[in-house]
């Protein structure tokens, strides 16, 4: 089984068996907020779908980086990256693809589930717990694309998850009419709003993340480090 | 910024140096048969996605690739219907 081994490369994976999390949403806002603090950041994007390779293609090389990647090459891929002064590195995989999943999963940091807080997509989620279970990564649960203000949803969604074995992310990234405008115009939220709740949202979703990573979210500390 | 642009499988286009398509008859690319798959056939069914992850799981966790887990399956279950087992 392969373990993360490239000391000056952080990975998250971002997967979830289901459609319509918000992965491609969460692996361009992840990668985006690192570029944000002046990190080399690259996106893999592993779904044939393409989705964030598009958005990439419509940016016409603003970073952060998007590159395709078949999953068995997905650790050569970092590997290289890596080599190449990638510091982040964010993983985005397609819905029930459990080749992509898992070795996006092995290469991992850090691994993040997105799902909505709905029965269906939380029954399903479960598999998804299992398989990062099995790899041994860390792991948390990403509420997204829910109500703005329901805190019992949010909470039977946590216990729920609890009762699986699986962590929560304690940022929640509710449904946001701004996501769907950035990314239609081949943005982020931080270009498109910089002020709003999603961009804010976003940026302390980054800052738990580093601290996950135990990297630093300022780029005059990585500078001085 | 194209810092990792040699890693990407797909390249970027080519606007215009790719030579146009000539001729009537589609030109079919040679695919070169991997050594593993030559004189082999393929065996595939739809489930279920939680039935291919526990498949995929199953056989990580005994070091095993997906194809070694089914070949081992396919046996036992001609043994179960009392046949004999292939092997791979």
């Amino acid at each position: 089984m392969t373990t993360p081994s490239h000391p000056h490369t952080q990975t998250i994976a971002i997967i979830s068996q289901k459609g319509g999390a918000g992965k491609t949403t969460l692996a361009i806002h992840l990668a985006a907020a690192a570029t944000r603090v002046g990190r080399i950041s690259l996106l893999i994007d592993t779904d044939p779908q393409a989705s964030a390779s598009q958005w990439a293609e419509w940016r016409q090389g603003t970073p952060p980086e998007v590159i395709d990647s078949a999953p068995p090459r997905i650790p050569a891929k970092i590997a290289a990256a890596a080599a190449q002064g990638a510091e982040l590195i964010v993983i985005d995989t397609p819905p029930h693809a459990d080749l992509a999943a898992s070795k996006a999963a092995e290469c991992a940091d850090l691994v993040l589930i997105p799902c909505r807080p709905s029965a269906f997509d939380l029954a399903a989620m479960r598999t998804t717990i299992r398989l990062v279970e099995l790899l041994a990564r860390p792991a948390f649960v990403v509420f997204t694309a829910g109500p703005p203000h329901a805190p019992h949803i949010y909470a039977d969604a946590r216990d729920l998850v609890t009762g699986f074995g699986g962590q929560t992310c304690p940022i929640i990234l509710p449904d946001r009419a701004a996501y769907r405008h950035a990314v239609a115009a081949g943005q982020t939220v931080f270009e498109l709003d910089p002020g709003g709740k999603a961009a804010s949202e976003f940026e302390q979703l980054h800052m738990w993340g580093c601290e996950q990573l135990h990297m630093s979210t300022f780029a005059h500390e990585r500078k001085s480090a | 910024m194209n810092r990792f642009a040699n890693l990407a499988d797909r390249k970027p286009k080519d606007d215009g140096a790719a030579p146009a398509p000539t001729g009537s008859a589609p030109v079919v690319a040679q695919v070169p048969t991997p050594p593993s798959r030559v004189g082999r056939k393929a065996i595939s069914g739809y489930f279920v996605p939680e039935l291919s992850l526990a498949l995929h799981t199953c056989a990580r966790r005994h070091g095993l690739s997906l194809q070694d887990l089914m070949a081992e399956a396919f046996d036992d279950v001609l043994r179960k219907y009392g046949e004999s087992p292939i092997g791979r």
